[in-house]
């Protein structure tokens, strides 16, 4: 099952392939404009999104307190400059990014005419042994054999860390090869160019030395073909398979390779001595490890299984290879179906590689520049919580205030109503300083739960409030009564009941006793109704007025509300001031962030969008 | 009100150190009755873990501890041999769940085998993190570790420089140069096979056996292991009280909020009951 996937690999051959280096050559002189267009179109989309991301960077790096009047002991500054020191973690990497990009798209650049092979993987898995194999057929070469190579490989140096062995570009040329040793060795991206090929080698991962292993990484992106090198005396660990499942992710050929796939069979012979001879594991030992390297793979990144299709698992031995010549010997080694896949991939990939190459490194530079703005703007969130939290705060001491002053008020504007009853002017100018004295203390209270003083325009504001001079004065409340001071209706009505009943009375004697007894009757009648009007002429009434109170209760009520509508103005107005002294930069910075992440996102999205679609013609 | 059980799941779900060592104190208390040394081989994925402990054994024809060219060890497994009990655990780095199995293993050893591939002669940065782990839950380790570097027989002509880079890469990490034994398990298993005393000689095995007995013989193993119980005990109070003060704490800030907004309702309620009483005053007046 393994067998089959490294022994058909051998295969994978083109029949159009350049015959040879200078046929090669030609070829990618021939796509030269090719390269240059597509040069230049990176180049606009790099612009673009370079545009973006410089915009978001500037806006982040400025400190979003700066502007703040608020102390530094302030719960929302502790806040949110915990919260920012997360920003900045995410803001240096995606600088970080665009270094490590601009670098790796320069070193491509470099060797724009040679297919790149970028060889990575553990400390100690044999990288520069394999390296200097392919250079010279031999893993730790001495000068006769540097000085007998044809071609001749050009050996370069391109970073150094300076933690291992501090190689240095002179260095370099004068040795020809790398530095092979029992420790860690190579700190240095370092490598050779042979006709239609670069080779790097590159300092080993997951060591005690992590600044190797990080310059290692960073040059990954750059190479057209990555080779993975894990010892076969630990194959699958799971550090090598999270890298290599990394290096899918990149979306470029990948060469895995498990190397010293041998073992010393060692004996004693007649005299004692012990006799050694390096050979090959044996078949079901290197396909049981690739079989579990693939394995695992599968598991660790099943997304990736279309990609793993593509991608190799080779048990070599360089040491065994290097040993003898004969073509069994390479074909054990594991290095024939090595060097007929890598031929394979050159030949015929090579010239879609070297333009698909950049594209791919833009996709995923904008693919992680989508995927990691997700943790800047949920940071962003997170700040404008804080903010969110701190105004509510605010906000809620302000209604606190206003409830307070609310009382405070009613009290006042009711003992100064007894205190100047009756005197609108005297009342007025109390309340007014006293409205001015009760917006100062809160106004003051306020600012200072927040470390600020107030400010002269603040407290200028607290001083200007003029009740409304439509407000009713006091008035006494009064009440007319009238009453009936004489009354002569009842006089008159026995004067004239009795003088007309004489009257009359004598009238009837006339006409005799029946007749006098009719006339005092009618008499009396006539003469009460006649005295009664007469005498009502002569009733008398006074009216006199009940003095009820005041209206203090009236001015009371219309005072506070005024009071109380300027109080509420008043404070709204200092809410909005402090809130926009304190707040209202951090605001600002906020928004902008948020703003620029979201161009951000929308231009890296259609990037790798478009590229995406770009690369499918390749 | 949580029970007992409730409390200790919280304080588990709540800290992965008291969790472990929780469990690690009542593995021990199971443990109590065997006497016998446990002696655990340790190390990253195909480091020769096994063999070297089926050399150790004597499964030399037949292995006990089983073996392969890619991860074979997922469980812990343990083999008694002249009242000495042998443990072999997963190897380091292949997966979380073999990672945790050999921490589980490491429990209730008393003498350990860190196992290193002498081919790979540096050490790697996950070894470097596993001995300072232990070293962090065991502080007497030094009393304890013997390093087993494995596959001599491929490194046979440049071992001292070899030893060299990993004596001070591990003294780097632990503070120490602790000692360290090479072997051959092929050199060991076909020497005895085939009766090739040289072979038997040079595989380094009689060595770590040696190593083993002179550390039991030197260090009181019995008395390490009843001080390392004590210790996690001590260990699980620390992290009680921690979580004690940290739940007080807690409830001081929320005891702390909740006066305040009392404060500030007593204030406004002595506030309105005030002007209330003012008003009847001034009825009353009237």
């Amino acid at each position: 099952m393994t067998n089959t996937v490294y022994t058909t690999s051998i295969a994978c051959t083109s029949s159009t392939a350049p015959a040879n280096r200078q046929d090669l050559l030609n070829t990618f002189h021939t796509v030269g404009a090719q390269f240059e267009q597509t040069r230049a179109n990176i180049g606009r989309r790099e612009a673009s999104i370079k545009t973006a991301l410089q915009r978001i960077l500037a806006t982040s790096a400025a400190d979003m307190l700066d502007k703040s009047p608020l102390p530094a002991t302030d719960p929302l500054c502790t806040l949110l400059a915990e919260s920012s020191k997360h920003i900045q973690v995410i803001v240096q990497d995606w600088a970080q990014r665009v270094q490590d990009y601009e670098r790796g798209t320069a070193f491509h650049a470099r060797y724009g005419d040679s297919l790149l092979v970028f060889v990575y993987g553990k400390v100690k898995a044999g990288k520069s042994s394999l390296g200097n194999y392919v250079a010279y057929g031999n893993s730790d070469p001495d000068d006769v054999c540097v000085g007998c190579a044809t071609p001749k490989p050009q050996f370069f140096l391109e970073a150094d860390t300076g933690a291992s062995e501090a190689m240095t570009a002179q260095r370099m040329q004068a040795r020809q090869r790398f530095g092979i040793g029992v420790t860690e060795t190579t700190s240095s991206i370092q490598g050779f160019t042979l006709p239609g090929v670069t080779w790097v080698d590159s300092p080993g991962i997951h060591s005690m030395t992590p600044v190797n292993g990080a310059l290692a990484s960073k040059y990954a992106s750059s190479a057209d073909v990555v080779v993975f090198l894990s010892h076969s005396s630990s194959p699958g660990r799971r550090s090598d398979l999270e890298e290599i499942a990394g290096l899918l992710h990149k979306d470029k050929p990948l060469v895995v390779l498990l190397t010293a796939s041998d073992f010393v069979d060692e004996d004693e012979d007649d005299n004692g001595q012990l006799v050694q001879a390096l050979v090959m594991k044996s078949t079901q030992d290197r396909d049981d490890q690739v079989n579990y390297v693939q394995q695992e793979l599968g598991v660790l990144a099943p997304a990736l299984r279309e990609r793993l299709l593509d991608t190799c698992v080779y048990p070599i031995s360089v040491a065994y290879a290097q040993a003898g010549t004969d073509a069994a010997r390479w074909k054990d080694s594991g290095m024939a179906a090595l060097a007929a896949r890598i031929a394979h991939i050159a030949q015929d990939q090579g010239l879609a590689l070297k333009r698909a190459t950049p594209l791919r490194n833009l996709k995923s530079f904008c693919d992680t520049l989508n995927t990691s703005s997700t943790q800047l703007e949920a940071q962003l969130q997170t700040q404008g919580q804080y903010l969110q939290g701190a105004r509510t705060e605010m906000r809620h001491f302000g209604e606190r205030s206003l409830t307070a002053m609310r009382l405070e008020l009613t009290q006042t504007a009711e003992k100064l109503a007894d205190k100047h009853a009756m005197d609108d002017v005297a009342f007025r100018t109390a309340c007014q300083q006293a409205l001015e004295r009760t917006l100062r203390d809160h106004g003051y209270a306020l600012f200072q739960h927040l470390g600020q003083s107030l400010d002269k325009a603040a407290a200028s504001a607290c001083r200007d409030v003029p009740l409304d001079s439509d407000l009713p004065g006091f008035q006494k409340h009064t009440m007319t009564q009238r009453y009936q001071s004489k009354r002569r209706e009842g006089q008159g009505k026995a004067i004239g009941g009795g003088l007309l009943s004489l009257t009359f009375g004598a009238a009837g004697a006339v006409l005799g006793p029946w007749g006098a007894a009719g006339g005092v009757a009618l008499g009396s009648y006539l003469g009460s109704k006649l005295g009664s009007a007469m005498g009502r002429r002569y009733d008398s009434h006074e009216t006199f007025e009940i003095n009820l109170g005041d209206n203090r209760q009236e001015i009371c009520l219309a005072v506070r509300q005024a009071m109380v509508q300027i109080a509420e103005k008043k404070m709204t107005e200092l809410c909005g001031q402090l809130d926009a002294l304190c707040f209202g930069a951090t605001q600002s910075w906020l928004a902008q962030c948020m703003a620029d992440l979201h161009t951000l996102r929308q231009e890296a999205q259609l990037q790798s969008r478009e590229l995406a679609l770009e690369l499918q013609t390749h | 009100m949580m029970t007992e059980p409730q409390m200790m799941q919280r304080l588990c779900d709540e800290s992965a150190e008291f969790a472990r060592l929780c469990q690690e104190t009542k593995a021990q208390a199971a443990r109590t009755l065997s006497k016998l040394p446990r002696v655990l081989a340790c190390g990253l994925l195909k480091a020769g873990k096994s063999s070297l402990l089926n050399a150790l054994t004597g499964n030399l024809a037949h292995e006990f501890f089983a073996t392969k060219a890619s991860r074979s060890t997922t469980q812990v497994a343990e083999l008694t041999v002249a009242e000495v009990t042998y443990v072999d655990t997963p190897g380091l780095d292949a997966c979380a769940a073999d990672d945790q199995e050999a921490w589980r293993g490491l429990e209730g050893a008393d003498q350990l085998l860190f196992v290193h591939d002498l081919r790979v002669a540096a050490l790697d940065v996950m070894e470097a993190a596993f001995l300072k782990e232990l070293q962090r839950r065991r502080p007497d380790v030094q009393r304890q570790l013997l390093v087993v570097l494995t596959h001599a027989e491929s490194a046979a002509t440049d071992v001292d420089a070899r030893l060299a880079d990993l004596g001070v890469s591990l003294k780097k990490v632990l503070g120490f140069r602790p000692t360290m034994v090479c072997t051959s398990f092929t050199r060991h298993r076909k020497g005895v096979l085939e009766h090739k005393p040289t072979l038997v000689a040079k595989s380094g095995m009689a060595d770590v056996l040696a190593h083993l007995s002179h550390l039991r013989h030197q260090n009181d193993w019995l008395a390490s292991r009843s001080v390392r119980q004590t210790c996690r005990q001590q260990q699980l109070a620390a992290l009680v009280t921690q979580a004690t003060s940290q739940r007080q704490h807690e409830l001081q800030g929320l005891q702390q909020a909740r006066a305040q907004l009392f404060g500030y309702l007593h204030n406004d309620f002595g506030n309105f009951l005030g002007c209330l009483r003012e008003r009847l005053a001034s009825y009353e007046r009237i």
